[in-house]
């Protein structure tokens, strides 16, 4: 019971500063509960994100001249996947890839063939090779878009 | 009890209702989290069984013969020069045809290198030629027909396969040549199945190579092929007889 207004003005103070100490920590809890939220929707999207190599990939022709090969990916996920947005690596050096069969869409359990250029001229291959070949996809969901890689050993057979 | 308490026990039971709530909020983003963690993709697990590269009881011309008139017959009324022309079977043949060469007679004498190959003929049947005037007059011998494979596979996995989502990939060893990834069941299967199941095992019908779809023409023989369903592989040779 408040006996006085001393009493009365200590628990109007203790109530300002519990409210603004529960201010913060609701604020606090509230990005809490949107980062994980947002993780949780990207985590869904990578998830579901993947694609497979369908090449044998005992013997992938490489054109040593024009620094090419072709690649056979299936999207192996359950989310579209981007055509433009797809990264391809041989050991370190980075290459272009681009739709070879005409393809506009990329939905899952389709193989899309793919031309892979080294515009850098890096690679030199002759004879039978054994690289590391990684490949980077990226699906075409709006808000978040799920990333997946995968590696590779295959055997690069220049003609 | 005075209004001040009052009032202090009520704006607590607020707070504590609010954090309560936010608490429940939290927990529900953290068990999405570990549910999307814990979501897993398909891993279907397809096998092949056996591919074979030999001749079938029919198949597509790989050439023809022409012995006039021990064995063939030259008609009359066809166009005197080349003309492509439709070969009758008088089996089960269908889709070949053949540049014809005629006289000036309108009798055949021969024919070019312009074959379509059909399918479902028999090896030495005899075909009737079908254009000109005449048609039908003169004929051609079945020579050989064009080995074709067969492809057999079964789900050894526990998740029911799409047929469309299997790919098969020739690869001729020899000479490092690889094909192109063709879906086996669909483009060469006619039975009713659009998902393989845990432990069954199909068959494709037999067809030709071909360079279009499989990177390999009809005379060729490929010795390995490659299946590729989502991560999982399997290769096996090709029993070419």
């Amino acid at each position: 019971m408040a006996n006085g207004p001393g009493e009365i003005i200590l628990l109007c103070a203790g109530l300002i500063v519990a409210g603004l100490v529960s201010g913060v920590l609701l604020e606090t809890w509230d990005d809490m509960d949107a980062a994980l939220e947002d993780r949780g929707k990207e985590g869904a999207a990578d998830v579901r994100t993947r694609a497979s190599l369908v090449n044998d990939p005992l013997n992938i022709a490489w054109d040593n001249t024009e620094k090419t090969a072709t690649l056979y990916l299936q999207n192996s996920g359950e989310n579209q996947l981007d055509l433009d947005t797809v990264g391809v690596f041989i050991g370190a050096t980075s290459l272009s890839a681009s739709v070879a069969d005409g393809s506009t869409i990329w939905v899952p359990g389709d193989v899309v063939q793919f031309t892979v250029d080294d515009t850098s001229n890096t690679l030199d291959y002759t004879g039978t090779n054994d690289v590391i070949i990684t490949i980077t996809v990226v699906s075409s969901a709006t808000g978040y878009a799920g990333a997946h890689t995968v590696s590779e050993e295959v055997r690069l057979v220049t003609s | 009890m005075a209004g001040s308490s009052v009032a202090a026990m009520v704006v607590g039971t607020v707070f504590i209702m609010i954090f309560g709530m936010a608490t429940v909020s939290l927990v529900d983003s953290v068990n999405d989290s570990i549910k999307n963690a814990d979501y897993e993709l398909p891993e279907p697990q397809v096998e092949i069984v056996s591919i074979t590269d030999k001749q079938e009881s029919t198949g597509p011309i790989h050439f023809l013969t022409y012995s006039e008139p021990s064995i063939n017959n030259a008609g009359s009324g066809y166009t005197p020069g080349n003309t492509q022309c439709d070969l009758v079977s008088s089996i089960s043949g269908t889709g070949a045809s053949v540049n014809v060469i005629a006289n000036a007679s309108g009798n055949v004498i021969g024919f070019g290198l312009n074959l379509v190959s059909g399918t479902g003929y028999t090896d030495g049947e005899t075909v009737t030629i079908d254009c000109g005037t005449n048609p039908n007059s003169a004929d051609f011998t079945v020579g050989a027909i064009h080995d074709q494979n067969t492809i057999s596979i079964r789900n050894t996995g526990s998740e029911t396969v799409d047929l469309s989502h299997i790919f098969i990939t020739f690869s001729d060893t020899g000479s490092s040549i690889q094909g192109n990834p063709f879906a086996p069941f669909v483009d060469h299967y006619s039975g009713t199945n659009q998902f393989l199941f845990p432990g069954e095992q199909i068959s494709t019908n037999p067809f030709p190579l071909n360079p279009n779809t499989h990177g390999f023409d009809a005379v060729d023989d490929p010795d390995r092929a490659f299946l590729a369903i989502y991560d999982y592989n399997d290769a096996e040779s090709v029993t070419i007889t």
